[in-house]
């Protein structure tokens, strides 16, 4: 049984229940760990849940019949996944896989409907990440639809290297599935911008050396 | 500097070796036709070790297969 008033720490939505919601959610949920590449929903599978994510990143994935990748959304501690089916009872739009080792708080679909019947905080906040993730995926249809692939590229490796202090690892093949384009793109698009000196390849990093260039090349449509 | 060693997608690698030249510090053999890096045993973690400043993913470029996998950091100067 997990302590759901620990939990509150990672997951801000929970941080409203009260003592006796806490208890009563702690009885029906479970949390669950996921080694990484661990498939914890196939696209198409019925809604039978949601989790929420303690530890580690999730991926939202679709997947065409010839193989090729488009990643929809990352998911990190605080987020919820399996949302979607859950709320329209319909089946997983993407797959849900994880990226890293997961530990993830599992609750059955009942006692979501349940939690947001009791706990209405918990729905504004889950509102909340719902609009996020539509803001979101509004940009990439923007970025997919209007910008040519090395604008999404250098806007990709914008805002990868801002995020963190390169803590995540990343392949040609996961950034392709990312900006909607294939592995040979990018690598074509890499051995341009270093050959203009927007960027250095070396053993094991990528490294942003004109970082103006690629702002302007992000820009353009 | 830690580096990970590439990986190969053995369901998409046809043992046929374009890999091999393509490494500038040989890194690279195929045992049972299938590659096996020794990349962190040839990088000498030095500026002057071609490992270090020519290692660009040229395994992962030259495949005709996609079979490699090179996982690498995004960093600003």
């Amino acid at each position: 049984m997990p302590r759901v008033t620990e939990l509150a720490v990672t997951v801000p939505a929970l941080d409203t229940l009260a003592p006796a919601t806490q208890k009563w959610l702690g009885a029906r949920t479970e949390t669950r760990t996921y080694t990484a590449g661990a498939i914890l929903a196939l696209e198409g599978d019925p809604p039978a849940g949601v989790w929420v994510v303690i530890e580690g990143t999730l991926r939202l994935r679709l997947m065409s019949p010839e193989g090729r990748e488009q990643v929809v959304a990352y998911l990190s501690p605080g987020d919820w996944a399996g949302l979607v089916p859950v709320l329209d009872n319909e089946a997983h739009p993407a797959t849900v896989d994880a990226v890293t080792p997961v530990s993830a708080l599992w609750m059955p679909r009942e006692v979501f409907g349940e939690l947001l019947r009791r706990a209405p905080g918990v729905s504004r906040a889950i509102n909340r990440q719902l609009a996020a993730r539509v803001r979101g995926l509004t940009r990439m249809v923007e970025d997919l639809a209007l910008r040519p692939v090395n604008a999404r590229l250098a806007r990709f490796l914008l805002s990868n290297a801002e995020q963190r202090p390169s803590v995540h690892r990343w392949t040609q093949y996961d950034i392709a599935a990312h900006i909607g384009t294939v592995r040979d793109v990018v690598g074509r698009a890499f051995r341009e911008l270093a050959r203009e000196g927007i960027v250095r390849r070396e053993r094991g990093r990528l490294v942003i050396a004109d970082r103006a260039a690629l702002e302007r090349m992000a820009q353009s449509t | 500097m830690t580096c990970q060693q590439p990986t190969v997608d053995l369901a998409k690698c046809t043992g046929c070796g374009a890999c091999v030249p393509a490494c500038p510090c040989g890194a690279i053999a195929l045992h049972d036709g299938i590659p096996v890096f020794s990349c962190g045993d040839a990088c000498l973690h030095d500026k002057s070790c071609v490992a270090l400043v020519r290692c660009c993913w040229p395994c992962e470029d030259a495949c005709p297969h996609d079979a490699i996998r090179c996982a690498f950091l995004i960093e600003t100067d």
